[in-house]
């Protein structure tokens, strides 16, 4: 067996799941033997870090080897594992249960069709750890919506995707993280439109009515959509597919190529929970 | 639930969008497509039909996309302008299905939307 330490912060940046990546990916594309992630000296795992690694165990079972993690000797973490489901996903514990002091949501698995009760136990977080506007929910559920849609229409993943969301009440956003292990951006846009590299299959997944109409009820408005809510609530965004990522923080958009690739396609979103909405009230004619 | 049509006077017919889709269910585009079946079924019946969004909560562009795209694979869109009456509807609610409206159309012009 192999052993890889993670002994660094693992934040639900690009360039700590960059490191996460360069440390376990070597090991997935050769992978032949079983691997230990050894979290023994990390401080700090978000919501990336857990679909993430929960995904890489789903793609090793299915290379026919395993991968196992060590946990974290930090208590605060452990239990942060715990009960986001890390550590039942790796069957070192029981299925985490609900806990009114938890800051997260245990990992959820959606493969066919939208997952709305994964979507709920992300909203009723929300609602646990800080006052929670109409237009705040509505923010939350359509992210999620729009993410875990894209999955299901676009990924091709061969075990469905995955979602995991933690709430900060003293900044209050909520950071979620859907990750699949699928064809990844740029082969989901070749049909219909072809992107030089991955990075610019992200640009242009991310114009309206131009992503993959892979399925019939898709219009290609997922991440356009997703786009304007994280604008518009000054929120920051990371999507990581392959060769390619983007990463939206201070209204500025950024597209980067990067190695290692992702092994499909992760979003991270931080979004924050608008107190309310500030925008006018009028009726919108949706025929106009 | 509807609630029937009126005898003789210009007929309009009410759905209650939640009790047809369900709790969370305007995320879900295959509950989108459960609502567009009772809509087109109501058709015939009634020379418009009120969709009340009353407790709907949060409507997905998958969940509108479905819903326009089945109208649509029944009878052309803006045959429909005449027929729903969107009642309840909230801003976020409106901006999501007036964006995939405009996509549908835009795909439907194109030939490119599934029926």
């Amino acid at each position: 067996m192999s052993i890889v330490r993670v002994d660094f912060n693992v934040d639900d940046t690009q360039p700590s799941l960059r490191m996460l990546l360069q440390r376990v990916g070597g090991a997935i594309v050769t992978a032949k033997e079983p691997l230990e992630v050894d979290l023994s000296d990390c401080q700090f795992l978000g919501p990336s870090a857990v679909v993430t690694l929960c995904g890489l165990r789903r793609s090793f079972d299915e290379r026919g080897t395993s991968l196992t993690i060590r946990p974290p000797k930090l208590t605060r973490l452990l239990n942060y594992c715990q009960y986001s489901g890390l550590l039942a996903d790796f069957s070192l514990g029981p299925e985490p249960q609900d806990h009114p002091e938890s800051v997260t949501t245990p990992v959820r698995v959606f493969r066919d069709s939208i997952p709305t009760g994964a979507i709920e136990e992300v909203a009723l977080l929300a609602k646990r750890t800080m006052q929670l506007s109409q237009v705040a929910e509505h923010d939350l559920n359509l992210v999620l919506s729009e993410l875990i849609q894209n999955v299901l229409d676009h990924s091709k993943s061969p075990f469905g995707g995955l979602v995991s969301a933690r709430a900060y009440r003293d900044q209050r956003d909520v950071r979620v993280a859907v990750a699949d292990f699928g064809v990844g951006i740029r082969r989901s846009l070749a049909p219909r439109v072809a992107a030089p590299n991955d990075k610019e299959a992200i640009r242009l997944a991310l114009r309206e009515e131009v992503s993959g109409k892979t399925s019939g009820r898709n219009l290609g408005l997922g991440l356009s959509h997703l786009h304007a809510i994280v604008r518009l609530t000054k929120g920051r965004m990371v999507i990581y597919s392959y060769g390619g990522f983007l990463r939206y923080e201070n209204d500025h958009d950024a597209f980067v190529s990067a190695k290692p690739g992702y092994p499909g396609t992760i979003a991270f979103v931080r979004l924050p929970m608008r107190e309310s909405d500030t925008g006018t009230e009028a009726p919108v004619d949706i025929w106009a | 639930m509807t609630s029937g049509p009126d005898r003789g006077a210009a007929t309009r017919v009410s759905v209650r969008v939640h009790d047809a889709v369900g709790n969370l269910g305007g995320l879900d585009p295959d509950k989108a497509l459960v609502l567009a079946k009772q809509v087109i079924a109501l058709r015939s019946a009634a020379e418009q039909i009120e969709l009340d969004f009353e407790h709907v909560g949060t409507v997905s562009s998958g969940f509108a996309n479905a819903l326009f795209l089945a109208l649509a694979a029944h009878a052309p869109l803006e045959s429909w302008r005449q027929t729903l009456v969107l009642k309840a509807l909230d801003k976020q609610q409106g901006q999501v299905l007036a964006r995939s409206l405009r996509a549908a159309r835009n795909a439907i012009a194109h030939g490119q939307a599934a029926s």
